[in-house]
């Protein structure tokens, strides 16, 4: 895995649950990432940031010292320190909540993932590496939930089932190229119906793609 | 009776002295070979009537409060006012009724000074008091002794004064303008402690002062007018301050009518004792006693006590432990026949000074009555006992659920997720069992988010991390039918939070469970010290909180919150689930 000036992507882990951090990292390197190092709460993290300044840090929301929502606040600290690092959130429980509110100062590579999606390497890599480009990443079950979401009326209903996937992938924070890919389809197809679905949603057409991610999420959850 | 009688006798042997005092006053009038030339103290009408008057407010002041000794102050006044007319005797040689005369001439002011201090009970409150009155004496008579000394010219004061050893008319003027200043500087400083007292005294002593509090400054203003008017005015204009006798009339009488109206205004209570046997033989109900008594007593701020239950410290009507009583109360145990402590009295100190035996009367008046409310409050504490006992347990399992949800989390799901993640490494190592790891991987998975679900419905993390508002709305999130949440975020006490919670997301599945319904609406706002919340549905109704065991549990939880729970479901017209829950 490399990025474009051909070298391993650079990634710091932060999570005290030792047997997970520790997988994790024997996967990331057996995909190619180079592991900088781990620590095992948020001032361990911004420590190893300051000193090997990785491309991407992958935290756990829950750390000591009051195991709550440390994660989240580190991921916004070492934000504001440097905004092009790029942020993978890892929690037990995916929350739209905490996805919307990760995302709204600047949705520029930031990721929310469920824990369990690191079991499957592919998509814990893919993820790593979408961040690291700059991009968003929300959990399939984040998008899942506000999908199925039992609704009174609403302009979803018009969605053909093709649409309401097209929805789904770019509330997962795909880019239109990354839609074609994942749906084995023209890229010009899907801008079309990338358009289409703006339209009928009432949604501001032509929203940047790192933009778009929070804008269809505020809607769903909205609706 | 005898004690009764003998408050009685006091009162009117006090009275009568006063009057014996006067009539010695008049006799020497009369009797005089000199020209009276002071002008009231002639007009033997008003000097009647205003004795008669001060005999009456003494006599009243000591039937009503028997303990109150400021008759002794008021008998050293009139003495003092009265012994000025020694002048008049026919001693000789003159000087001596002359420097009688005018030695005690001003002491009447510091015995005004006294008065004001000590009342209304004739002591004073603190050793401030105290020195002030004894310094207005030491004034009142040390400055004469020293103006003797000094005095400019024979007959300036006294004819033949034989202690005229540095006559000085320049040292004279400059001493009496400062003895003027001290003794106004103290009488002010005595209406301020007047003023004082009645900020602190409670409010059966403010009625007793209050009269005082006018009439003082009235007295002390028309005196000293006249004061200065006979020192520093001509001949003309002191006739015509004299000549004022309306106002000699208003400034004699303002003092012995505060306090015959203040005495009157604060003994009333007596009175009301047998009034208090009549009202609690009509019967008072549990729990209405202590405003009862407190009319009775004429104190507002009456408290009743009584010992709690497992015998430790005391508690109120209500049941509540009592917090120790503010200092400045008087405590009046009122005790059962065996001796035991059936309640504490506790009232406005003055109540003692006032009428001692007021307390214990209404006591023993109200003893059947404070025993019904002793076993009242007795179970009510109980009660209280129960309801706190059954809010901690409320509380211990909230506390355990956090406890489980947070083992879930830092040790099977860790366990189980490290584990899925070295099954799919080893799959790259064993490509010949890559169909076997995926399945097992995927089986891990489903039990990761079967033991996710668990742990969340076990404790959802979301209600600490954010609060209620984002719990709610992450559970509408994950409903089967649309869940219109109207909650406003912030934060409310955890204890609230997890009550509101739980009552909300029971009542929640109950409407997808039960309901039938096409939709439902969660809301919640605070509304002053309460949290205000509803579930409802448009599902067919007819839930019955007395045969579901959920509502029923509903309402246990929101009861051990000290809330209120109601259920509003009738038949095909929807359900919905109202509650209240104190903030404090």
């Amino acid at each position: 895995v490399t990025d474009v000036a051909d070298r391993p992507v650079r990634v710091a882990l932060a999570d005290d649950a030792v047997l997970l951090r520790e997988a994790l990292a024997a996967a990331l390197a057996a995909a190619g990432f180079e592991v900088v190092g781990q620590a095992g709460d948020g001032p361990g993290l911004e420590r190893l940031v300051e000193r090997h300044a990785p491309d991407v840090v992958v935290v756990d929301v829950r750390m000591p010292p009051t195991h709550t929502t440390e994660g989240l606040e580190t991921a916004r600290a070492l934000r504001a320190a440097r905004p092009t690092i790029g942020i993978l959130v890892l929690s037990q429980y995916v929350e739209t909540r905490h996805a919307i509110d990760l995302l709204r100062d600047d949705p520029t590579g930031i990721g929310y993932l469920l824990k369990d999606r690191v079991v499957r390497v592919e998509d814990i890599a893919d993820a790593v590496r979408r961040v690291a480009a700059g991009g968003s990443v929300i959990d399939p079950e984040v998008v899942a939930r506000l999908l199925g979401r039992p609704r009174k009326q609403s302009p979803l209903d018009e969605l053909t089932p093709r649409e309401r996937e097209i929805l789904g992938l770019m509330a997962e924070g795909r880019s239109n190229a990354g839609i074609a890919r994942a749906l084995v389809l023209d890229p010009k197809t899907v801008e079309g119906h990338v358009s289409q679905v703006f339209a009928k949603l009432g949604l501001e057409p032509g929203t940047a793609d790192n933009r778009r991610v929070l804008a269809v999420l505020e809607y769903l959850r909205a609706g | 009776m005898r004690g009764m009688n003998l408050v009685w006798a006091r009162a009117l042997a006090v009275g009568a002295a006063m009057i014996g005092i006067v009539a010695v006053e008049q006799l020497v009038l009369m009797t005089t070979p000199f020209e009276v030339h002071t002008t009231w103290l002639a007009d033997r009408q008003l000097v009647v009537a205003l004795d008669a008057l001060w005999v009456v407010a003494v006599v009243v002041l000591m039937v009503r409060q028997p303990a109150n000794d400021l008759w002794k102050v008021i008998l050293l006044w009139q003495a003092a006012a009265s012994a000025l007319v020694f002048w008049y005797l026919p001693i000789e040689p003159h000087v001596i009724p002359e420097l009688w005369w005018y030695l005690i001439g001003d002491v009447w002011a510091a015995v005004f000074i006294h008065l004001i201090l000590a009342y209304p009970s004739g002591h004073f409150r603190d050793r401030l008091d105290r020195g002030i009155a004894l310094s207005a004496y030491v004034v009142a008579i040390g400055a004469k002794m020293v103006f003797l000394t000094i005095e400019p010219t024979d007959c300036w004061v006294v004819c033949g004064n034989p202690f005229r050893f540095f006559p000085s008319e320049p040292a004279w003027r400059v001493l009496q303008v400062i003895t003027i200043a001290v003794i106004v500087g103290f009488l002010v400083t005595s209406l301020i402690e007047l003023a004082r007292h009645w900020r602190a005294a409670g409010p059966s002593g403010r009625r007793q002062i209050s009269p005082m509090l006018i009439a003082a400054p009235v007295w002390a203003v028309t005196v000293f007018a006249a004061y200065f008017a006979d020192m520093f005015l001509d001949e003309a204009a002191r006739t015509a301050a004299h000549s004022m006798n309306l106002l000699g009339v208003v400034q004699e009488t303002a003092i012995p009518l505060a306090i015959l109206i203040g005495a009157l205004r604060s003994t009333l209570a007596r009175a009301s004792v047998a009034d208090l046997a009549v009202r609690l033989g009509e019967g008072v109900p549990v729990g209405s006693l202590r405003p009862v008594l407190a009319r009775a007593m004429r104190d507002p701020s009456l408290q009743l006590a009584f010992p709690a239950p497992d015998g430790e410290g005391f508690v109120d009507e209500d049941g509540r432990p009592l917090r120790p009583e503010p200092s400045g109360r008087s405590v009046a145990t009122i005790r059962r026949s065996d001796g035991d402590v059936l309640a504490l009295l506790i009232h406005d100190p003055a109540l003692d000074a006032e009428d001692p035996g007021l307390v214990a009367a209404v006591g023993s008046v109200a003893r059947l009555s404070l025993e019904n409310e002793r076993l009242s409050a007795q179970v009510r504490a109980q009660l209280e006992d129960v309801r706190e006992s059954r809010a901690r347990l409320v509380e211990a399992g909230d506390a355990e659920r956090r406890r489980i949800e947070r083992d879930l989390h830092d040790g099977a799901q860790q366990r189980l997720t490290a584990l899925a993640i070295r099954l799919q490494t080893a799959r790259a190592t064993m490509p010949e069992a890559a169909d076997l790891l995926d399945e097992t991987t995927a089986e891990l998975q489903a039990a990761i988010g079967d033991v996710r679900d668990l742990a969340r419905g076990v404790h959802p993390t979301l209600l600490h991390e954010v609060g209620l508002a984002a719990a709610i709305d992450a559970l509408a999130e994950r409903a089967t039918i649309p869940v219109e949440v109207d909650i406003p975020e912030g934060r409310l006490p955890e204890p609230i939070e997890a009550t509101a919670y739980f009552v909300m997301a029971e009542a929640l599945t109950n409407v997808s469970k039960y309901a039938g319904a096409g939709r439902a609406r969660v809301t919640a706002r605070v509304d002053g010290d309460r949290l205000v919340a509803t579930v409802e549905d448009d599902g067919r109704g007819g839930a019955d909180p007395s045969l579901g065991s959920g509502l029923r549990g509903l309402a246990d939880r929101v009861a051990a919150a000290r809330g209120r729970f109601d259920v509003n479901s009738p038949a095909g017209g929807g359900t919905t689930v109202s509650f209240e829950l104190p903030l404090a």
